[in-house]
């Protein structure tokens, strides 16, 4: 059983007030082309970004990323 | 496509085009017969600086094509995908240097010249460095942008 990290940034910058891929990679500290490629799944962030991400979304780490058994 | 991916493209396609240049003026010089040490050197220097003004002439092109992103920051991804890029380059580079001195040491113990006849020892020598610096750069770029398409 392979585990992956997957996460809701999609879906929480939607209900955060529509925010951009730009505007949370500013207030994060990375480019866009980081975020595009952290919501699709092809890099998973440093623990830093990845706290700096939750910080964004005033959420827990757990509840942006999760560590889960692979779909297929 | 990002301005870092285009970046590279440019370059991968300028190194590759240098090595094309290179390799065609050795054996242009060679099948004439007028390959000496001063020609050599003449065409080292040549694709020293064709590679550096080609590269800086590219750069500032895709700045001006794509200005909007131009300002694009540096960050920890990029500087995953340059890292595991320059540890592929590395091994190209140690594999093509270690390949050179075994080269020189078994022309040295055959008395043969090590790769043009027309070439001293150590110009041939300086030949399979440069043939492996432009390789390992051109897996370099090709390795960033694989992890930049292909993500990690």
């Amino acid at each position: 059983m392979t585990k992956v990290i997957s996460n809701n940034i999609r879906r929480l910058r939607f209900d955060f007030d529509e925010m951009t891929q730009k505007s949370l990679a500013d207030a994060v500290g990375v480019s866009r082309q980081t975020i595009v490629a952290i919501e699709k799944g092809k890099y998973s962030p440093s623990l830093e970004v990845a706290f700096k991400i939750s910080d964004v979304f005033e959420l827990p780490l757990n509840e942006v990323f999760r560590y889960e058994e692979k779909d297929s | 496509m990002s301005y870092k991916e285009k970046g590279l493209w440019l370059t991968l396609a300028i190194t590759f085009f240098i090595t094309y240049t290179y390799f065609e003026g050795l054996f242009v010089l060679q099948s004439n017969r007028q390959l000496d040490e001063s020609a050599f050197l003449q065409l080292l220097l040549t694709t020293a600086i064709w590679l550096t003004v080609l590269t800086i002439i590219g750069q500032i092109i895709i700045a001006i094509i794509d200005h909007k992103n131009a300002d694009e920051i540096t960050d920890e991804r990029d500087q995953l995908i340059d890292l595991r890029a320059c540890k592929v380059a590395y091994y190209i580079l140690s594999i093509c240097i270690v390949g050179a001195l075994v080269q020189a040491q078994l022309a040295i113990s055959f008395s043969r010249p090590i790769t043009f006849d027309s070439l001293s020892n150590a110009h041939g020598v300086m030949h399979l460095i440069i043939s492996g610096f432009l390789v390992s750069e051109m897996a370099k770029y090709g390795t960033q942008l694989y992890y930049y398409r292909r993500g990690f």
